[in-house]
């Protein structure tokens, strides 16, 4: 087990290497090279070059990415280009509201998926196996933009009863109600999409567990269908499902982009669409390099809680 | 006697109605020059957030252009881009995965972690920092979507290869004398191309809704070429007071992605029989 453990972990600190080098790769590829924003073109040939070698761009480029990772290690992204301030504390000020958002988008993802997922699969073939294929193919099939912007035409404008944009009302942000109120649009624009998916992969997992011969047993010892279902089939079935949890994290992240963006939260996500529109590299990069990093820490954990829920899993 | 693919496809009832709904936005999107009641970029001040009426079908937009003449325009930029980023993706993801699975051993460890690598940096991330450095273009769009999307493909097709480069054929094949490059283009890929076609059919929706999130971060197709993302955006400045510019477009990508999973499954139920119901 042990074994096991240090070998994933491992793993995931090459993963993050591997991504930070193609991070890094990327942004010397770009046309002009980074300094390109920051020198503009009414620079002569000789001021652009007192420039690149200041800012350490004339040397190999193994060395330029040694000296980068080793300030990233050290928590040190660089500063914006746009504004002078350390990238490092502009993405902690908006990890806070992108994490409450996705988290808690996972979570009613999570609460109405599984019990969905169950009576679909229980009631297969009925009219509620039906509505639930229904609702998870609209579900995949929406643009998260979209039905985030009708949530608002509901519930801001035809009846104005929840705010459409923002963390909290101004100077409220401390005030949980103000932040609770907020908060449910964007969680459930978010929610809604991951539902789908998940609602799919609990109904296929249960359908396959409830063929198993431990089920014909637990129902030939006579136990009612409740106890069969709940007790012997979820607990397995739910197995895959912790897996889908952690491939569904890249999707969650991404989609947070999007819903941020429509209901102006100050997250992550919208400031690395911010940076994009300045060209603004350092900011683009931490931002990157940061989500990436809680995408495989969260497949990390992922792959961890697998083995203790199934002591089946060998650790070779 | 067996069923054909096609048969089977064309019984399955819901993949057939997907099916009927993408050639429908096909024959808009290709028509749209003909079919559109108005130009997509004529403005007109006295026409301003006119609402649905006998003139303006779905009504018109904050420059006075009609709606529904560009709901039709923008199918162009979604159907283009998605079927172009899926083609590409079909390509890159057969290529890498069937020479991952003919090969084994180091190629494919080697190949299958980078596709795991691509598989945990979220896919619109990636997408914001290329479309930074190299800015938005529909090319580019087609291009950064298929590099987020191909690693899926790669890993059925490589499944497949795995399976197909033990089979009698293989083996005969190799002792006929012919080389690696033989097999694998006469011999594995032609067997292990129905999986990633199916595969990409699953795909088509997913590379139109990324699209259109693009452009309605502004990242995609640049107006005044309307395509569907950046009209939700338009729209969304006019929602108190003329909800029809964001919704009706919506509506179009949310009815073709719909038309297209439908396809996708229809696809996999009829072609992949292993894989029936499974999602």
């Amino acid at each position: 087990m042990r074994a096991y453990v240090l070998r994933r972990l491992g793993f995931a600190v090459l993963m993050l290497i591997g991504v930070s080098m193609i991070l890094f790769a990327l942004m010397r590829l770009a046309p002009g090279g980074p300094e390109a924003v920051l020198i503009g073109g009414e620079l002569s040939a000789d001021a652009a070059a007192q420039i690149r070698r200041r800012l350490g761009l004339d040397r190999p480029l193994a060395a330029q990415y040694a000296t980068w990772a080793g300030a990233a290690l050290r928590g040190d992204f660089g500063r914006s280009f746009k504004t002078g301030d350390p990238v490092a504390g502009l993405i902690v000020e908006r990890l806070g509201p992108t994490l409450q958002l996705t988290g808690g988008a996972l979570v009613l993802a999570l609460a109405v998926a599984v019990p969905l997922g169950v009576v679909a699969a229980v009631r297969r073939g009925t009219v509620w196996d039906t509505l639930g294929s229904a609702v998870s193919l609209f579900g995949v099939s929406f643009p998260s933009f979209w039905l985030g912007i009708m949530l608002i035409l509901l519930f801001s404008e035809a009846l104005p009863i929840l705010p459409p944009s923002g963390l909290a009302e101004y100077g409220r942000e401390a005030d949980p109600l103000s932040r609770l109120r907020h908060a449910i649009l964007p969680t459930l624009t978010l929610g809604l999409i991951q539902m789908a998916a998940l609602m799919r992969f609990t109904r296929s997992s249960l359908l396959e567990t409830l063929r198993q011969d431990y089920v014909r047993t637990a129902r030939a010892k006579g136990l009612g269908d409740g106890r069969v279902v709940w007790r012997h089939a979820l607990r397995n079935a739910l197995i895959p499902v912790v897996t889908v949890v952690g491939l569904s994290l890249p999707t969650l992240v991404g989609g947070a982009v999007l819903t941020e963006t429509v209901f102006a939260w100050p997250g992550i996500g919208r400031l690395a669409v911010g940076a994009v529109f300045e060209r603004d590299y350092p900011v683009i990069m931490g931002v990157n390099l940061i989500v990436a990093g809680v995408v495989i820490a969260g497949n990390l954990v992922t792959d961890l809680a697998y083995c203790l829920i199934d002591p089946r899993i060998s650790y070779q | 006697m067996r069923e054909s693919g096609t048969a089977r496809l064309i019984r399955h009832r819901r993949g057939a109605l997907g099916g009927l709904v993408v050639a429908l936005m096909l024959v808009i999107g290709v028509l749209a020059p003909m079919l559109a009641p108005y130009s997509y970029s004529n403005q007109s001040l006295l026409q301003r957030l006119q609402p649905p009426g006998a003139a303006h079908w779905l009504g018109t937009d904050g420059f006075g252009r009609d709606v529904l003449s560009r709901v039709m325009w923008g199918s162009r930029v979604s159907l283009e881009i998605g079927f172009a980023a899926t083609a590409l993706s079909l390509v890159v993801g057969t290529v890498v995965g069937s020479v991952a699975g003919y090969f084994g051993r180091g190629v494919d460890t080697a190949v299958m972690r980078a596709a795991d690598a691509f598989l945990s940096v979220p896919a619109l991330f990636l997408i914001l920092i290329v479309v930074a450095l190299f800015g938005a273009s529909l090319r580019n769009t087609a291009l950064v979507i298929a590099l987020v999307t191909w690693a899926p493909v790669a890993r059925v097709v490589r499944a497949e290869c795995l399976s197909l480069r033990t089979r009698e054929f293989v083996h005969a094949a190799h002792a006929l004398g012919a080389g690696h490059v033989r097999i694998l283009g006469r011999h594995v890929l032609v067997n292990a191309l129905p999986v990633g076609i199916v595969q990409a059919s699953l795909l088509l929706g997913q590379t139109i809704l990324i699209e259109s999130g693009l452009s309605y971060l502004g990242l995609g197709a640049q107006p005044p070429l309307p395509s569907w993302g950046n009209m939700v955006v338009e729209g969304r400045q006019f929602l108190a007071t003329a909800w029809w510019i964001a919704a009706f477009p919506g509506l179009a990508i949310f009815v073709t992605v719909l038309g297209f999973n439908l396809f996708g499954d229809g696809m996999r139920d009829a072609f992949d029989p292993a894989l029936r119901g499974s999602a």
